[in-house]
């Protein structure tokens, strides 16, 4: 087996920073190890050879699940439906802080 | 300065017009609509909804591919590419990554204001994918609608072909003369239905290869200002080499009030997308007779017309270059020109459509009706023509001494005073040539 993996600091908040999370200090130093270990554990997978093998990119036994364009649509949602759960809700949209 | 040379390649999406959206029966004709009015848990991203790719537009999305040349796999996938930000409620855009629906074509441009006349350029990829939602800032806050959230929007990528901001303009223009061809998107730049994004760099003199960085450019919204944004970056990029230093890569914004560009967000904050197949939706298998199908379905394409235009009606390349720039009015013209009492008169129709003296908008029938009156010579009353010219030769003594004198240009005066003695009813050579008999 390789070594045990460690994470640097950038690497564990890089990484939060793509999840869209806010870590203090001691949930760093935490993640920072656990992470470590979940890799670690993964790892074995490592040793199984699999050139040649194709990628699994599915799992089900289905392939062309499509819809026909134009058909009736029975998932929609009106728009009070549709903002009902929103936190902040402006002139019928969800309105977040200002991106631009 | 002259040794640099700029390596440009273009990201081009385009939405389609299909009815409904891409993974949901919504409608997709969001445009004018109120907020959040075409929504459902699909595309809100609600946990546990299922995305169903729409049938229509992957077909219309091949379509492209094929009229841009590509080469449709048998085998592909969707996978999701994941980001931040309010206007991608999953938190992952469902797109392709290493299987695309469309790959390796190429254009050949015929363009007679192009340099050289014709020039081709590669196509890297089509590839099927959603728009996000709409982003309106106002005030302190920014209003999230998903009535876009998505709608198809197809991706189409070039290689690094293009070296000059002109070439890059006429390949727009004819990739959006295409697309409208096709009929599955009105690719309009202003209403956002067609978005165009180069990506520039500067080769230094004497380098090889690509050069090390490159320079995205967003918000650009006609095709005059993608020719401003490619010249002013070249510009400021060559600045910063002859600097000797490497200008850096990053995404910037185009802006179209004073006319440059301003970074957006540098490479170091640059998202790592962690692409993976979509596990929601199974994958595709086309047969050979669905991609040959697809290939039966083109229309003929603007440049495929335009040199039958001037090959069998012999139109010259330029006036059919402006006929084909939209379908309706290449049709019109052949429908006309094929016409039996047209007899293939194909540049006289060219000039009359181009020059806008009989209208398109009318009924073939009543054009070529309009068209025939146009070419059929006046009839003169010769018994007319003859009082006519006696009374202005009689009148203007001053000017047959003149003519007869030698001052051959007095003519064109004569033969106006008789075509208005004669209200216009007199076909003008036969005038001139009765006078000059006359003075003889």
């Amino acid at each position: 087996m390789s070594d045990k993996i460690k994470l640097s600091k950038e690497e564990v908040l890089h990484l939060a920073k793509l999840a869209g999370l806010t870590l203090t200090e001691a949930e760093i130093e935490k993640n920072s190890a656990q992470l470590a270990e979940t890799i670690d554990y993964i790892q074995n997978l490592d040793e199984l050879k699999t050139d040649g093998v194709a990628p699994t990119n599915s799992v089900v036994d289905l392939s062309n699940v499509t819809f026909e364009d134009g058909t009736k649509n029975t998932r929609g949602l009106t728009q009070v439906e549709a903002t009902a759960n929103g936190k902040n809700v402006k002139e019928n949209a969800f309105a977040v802080d200002r991106m631009m | 300065m002259k040794d640099y040379k700029p390596v440009i390649g273009l990201e081009i999406h385009v939405e389609l017009k299909t009815k409904s959206k891409m993974f949901c029966q919504c409608s997709a004709d969001y445009f004018g609509a109120k907020p959040n009015m075409h929504v459902c848990p699909v595309c809100m991203g609600m946990p546990g909804a299922l995305p169903v790719p729409n049938k229509t537009a992957i077909l219309w999305m091949q379509t492209i591919g094929r009229a841009l040349g590509c080469t449709l796999p048998k085998h592909s996938k969707f996978d999701r590419k994941h980001y931040s930000y309010p206007d991608l409620p999953k938190g992952y855009q469902i797109s392709q990554y290493d299987e695309p629906f469309a790959v390796k074509g190429k254009v050949l441009l015929k363009n007679p204001y192009l340099k050289g006349g014709e020039k081709e350029f590669h196509i890297t990829r089509v590839h099927m994918e959603e728009d996000t939602a709409k982003l309106i800032h106002q005030g302190k806050d920014s209003l999230v609608d998903f009535n876009r959230s998505s709608v198809p929007l197809v991706e189409i990528v070039t290689e690094p072909d293009f070296t000059d901001a002109d070439d890059v303009k006429a390949f727009l223009e004819e990739l959006q003369v295409i697309v409208r061809y096709l009929g599955v998107s009105d690719a309009d730049m202003e209403k956002g239905s067609m978005r165009l994004e180069p990506n520039i760099s500067v080769r230094k003199p004497g380098e090889v290869g690509l050069p090390k960085y490159k320079v995205e450019v967003k918000n650009i919204n006609s095709f005059r200002f993608v020719k401003a944004a490619i010249e002013f970056e070249v510009k400021r990029q060559i600045e910063i080499l002859e600097k000797g230093e490497l200008p850096k890569q990053e995404t910037r914004g185009y802006d179209d009030v004073h006319g440059g560009t301003y970074s957006q967000r540098s490479k170091e904050e640059a998202q790592d997308y962690r692409y993976f197949p979509e596990p929601d939706i199974p994958p595709f298998e086309f047969s050979e007779k669905y991609i040959s199908d697809v290939e039966n379905s083109l229309p003929e394409l603007p440049s495929t017309l335009l040199t039958r235009f001037v090959k069998e009606y012999g139109v010259k390349e330029i006036d059919a270059y402006i006929l084909t720039r939209d379908k309706k009015t290449a049709d019109y013209f052949e429908s006309i020109v094929l016409n039996d009492k047209i007899k293939k008169a194909g540049q006289a129709v060219a000039n009359v459509i181009i020059n806008k003296k009989i209208a398109t908008s009318l009924p073939a029938e009543k054009f070529i009706e309009e068209f025939l009156k146009l070419g059929k010579p006046v009839e003169t009353d010769t018994a007319l023509l003859d009082t006519a010219v006696t009374t202005v030769l009689g009148a203007n003594e001053k000017a047959v001494t003149e003519y007869k004198s030698g001052k051959q240009s007095v003519i064109m005066f004569l033969v106006g005073q008789v075509m208005k003695q004669m209200k216009g009813k007199a076909d003008a050579s036969v005038v001139r040539k009765t006078l000059e008999e006359k003075m003889k």
